[in-house]
């Protein structure tokens, strides 16, 4: 049963991303139904790869006197990066989403970034006259060309090797079990070897 | 006074090649300009003054279709329209008077102002009293606006207005008088009626699926917002009162 759920996730997943084209600006995602597999491992071999994330990247935290830091402090988990602004309408329409989200994958090894390029200041006015309880910070430098970011919201998923598997640009619900299931297959899959992060 | 966009923003996405996604070509003299979403236009390009005497101008963005800018003031959320202007000592010009914008839905009891359609911001350009006839000055507007559709783009522009300084007997526009074709109230203009203007995220402003919650609401495109009609409401009473300022400032 488990390996089967290990199968179908990303298949629903692939799904949920067809589905979400047809409302997006542009959308780049893993295209290539991954191959029926037995492990988590086989199947992550077979998800397409946009590209790698830089994770020399710094970022700031919002609401903290945490000093910037870059992203590589993260690496090995999945991480599910918004790039947001707090004057981006389509940007703030789905920030329930993303909450709704993030609170059901609390036990999920999942990384939720949500990141705009203004100030700290702003974005935590912003988060806590509208209560939007996320993980918020802000780009300590310009984000790198390698995660694609042509407009806002773009919306990047990391996988645990470093690899760029979902980059979405336009607003969405992504409250929606095929997110959470192909989110937790990413989870599932195996930790990079000790050595760090690949580049 | 008109808020500052964050100019960090801008900064920042043009370093990531965001803004090189939509590259802002210049026309002839400069006096228009515009990128894939917005055409940008002083109108006219163009004015002749007499010293002491004064003008009226016009500041025009066009969206293409299916994209809408956020209005100076953009309500709840949104990116507000910026102008700055260069321009040398011996003129100056009156701040812009813009249309009210259109209410866009954003969510919730959330609603920002845009303009959807070709809008025209009128102005007046004056003349020192001392400027000396003969001399052509270069009045610059720099223009920054967020474009939105499914999603949004910080961009900006520079047009140019050319100012002839002219003896008063040498055909000055003084007084001023109002081009018969500018689009006149309304925030929109081929369609002022705000209902059937705005944008709804059923139309695909904002293209999120339909919330899974509640499940007595399953079946509809879009589920009902009973705080929705309450906003619109709301931000019409805006609009109406930036009307009604507008007006007095003008009478």
């Amino acid at each position: 049963m488990s390996a089967w759920r290990r199968v179908i996730a990303p298949l629903a997943a692939m799904a949920l991303l067809a589905a979400l084209g047809s409302c997006a600006a542009k959308r780049e995602a893993p295209r290539r139904t991954p191959a029926l597999a037995s492990s988590p491992a086989s199947a992550s071999r077979d998800l397409e790869v946009l590209g790698h994330a830089d994770y020399a990247w710094r970022i700031r935290p919002v609401g903290t006197n945490a000093e910037p830091f870059p992203l590589e402090r993260l690496g090995g988990r999945v991480l599910f990066i918004n790039l947001w602004a707090t004057w981006c309408a389509p940007c703030v329409a789905e920030l329930a989403s993303i909450v709704a989200l993030r609170d059901s994958l609390r036990a999920d090894d999942v990384a939720f970034l949500i990141v705009s390029p203004e100030e700290p200041a702003r974005v935590e006015a912003f988060l806590r006259r509208h209560r939007y309880d996320l993980p918020a910070y802000v780009e300590a430098q310009p984000i790198p060309a390698a995660y694609g970011v042509e407009a806002l919201p773009t919306t990047v998923v990391v996988d645990r090797l470093g690899r760029i598997v979902l980059r979405h640009r336009g607003a969405a619900d992504w409250d929606r079990a095929p997110v959470r299931e192909f989110l937790r297959y990413l989870a599932a899959s195996p930790a990079p070897l000790a050595g760090g992060v690949p580049e | 006074m008109m808020p500052r966009p964050p100019v960090r923003a801008l900064r920042a996405y043009a370093a990531a090649g965001l803004l090189a996604a939509a590259p802002v070509a210049a026309h002839a003299a400069q006096a228009s300009a515009e990128t894939d979403q917005v055409a940008v236009r002083l109108v006219p390009g163009r004015v002749r003054i007499a010293p002491g005497g004064a003008a009226r101008i016009a500041l025009r963005l066009e969206p293409s279709p299916g994209w809408h800018i956020y209005a100076p003031d953009p309500g709840d959320v949104g990116l507000p329209l910026r102008v700055e202007w260069e321009m040398p000592e011996d003129v100056s010009v009156a701040p812009l008077a813009w249309p009210p914008a259109a209410p866009l839905f954003v969510d919730r009891d959330w609603t920002s102002l845009v303009y959807s359609t070709a809008v025209e911001a009128e102005g007046e350009i004056r003349a020192a009293a001392d400027a000396e006839p003969g001399r052509t000055l270069r009045v610059a507007a720099r223009v920054a606006w967020g474009a939105c559709r499914e999603v949004c783009l910080p961009q900006s522009a520079s047009v140019v207005l050319e100012v002839d300084v002219v003896a008063a007997t040498h055909g000055a526009t003084t007084p001023l008088a109002r081009r018969p074709d500018a689009p006149r109230a309304g925030p929109l203009v081929r369609d002022a009626s705000p209902l059937r203007t705005v944008p709804h995220p059923r139309r695909g402003l904002t293209p999120l699926p339909r919330p899974p919650r509640p499940a007595a609401r399953r079946g509809a495109a879009w589920p009902a917002r009973p705080r929705a009609s309450r906003s619109r409401h709301r931000c019409a009473r805006a609009a109406a009162r930036r009307t009604a300022r507008g007006r007095s400032a003008r009478s």
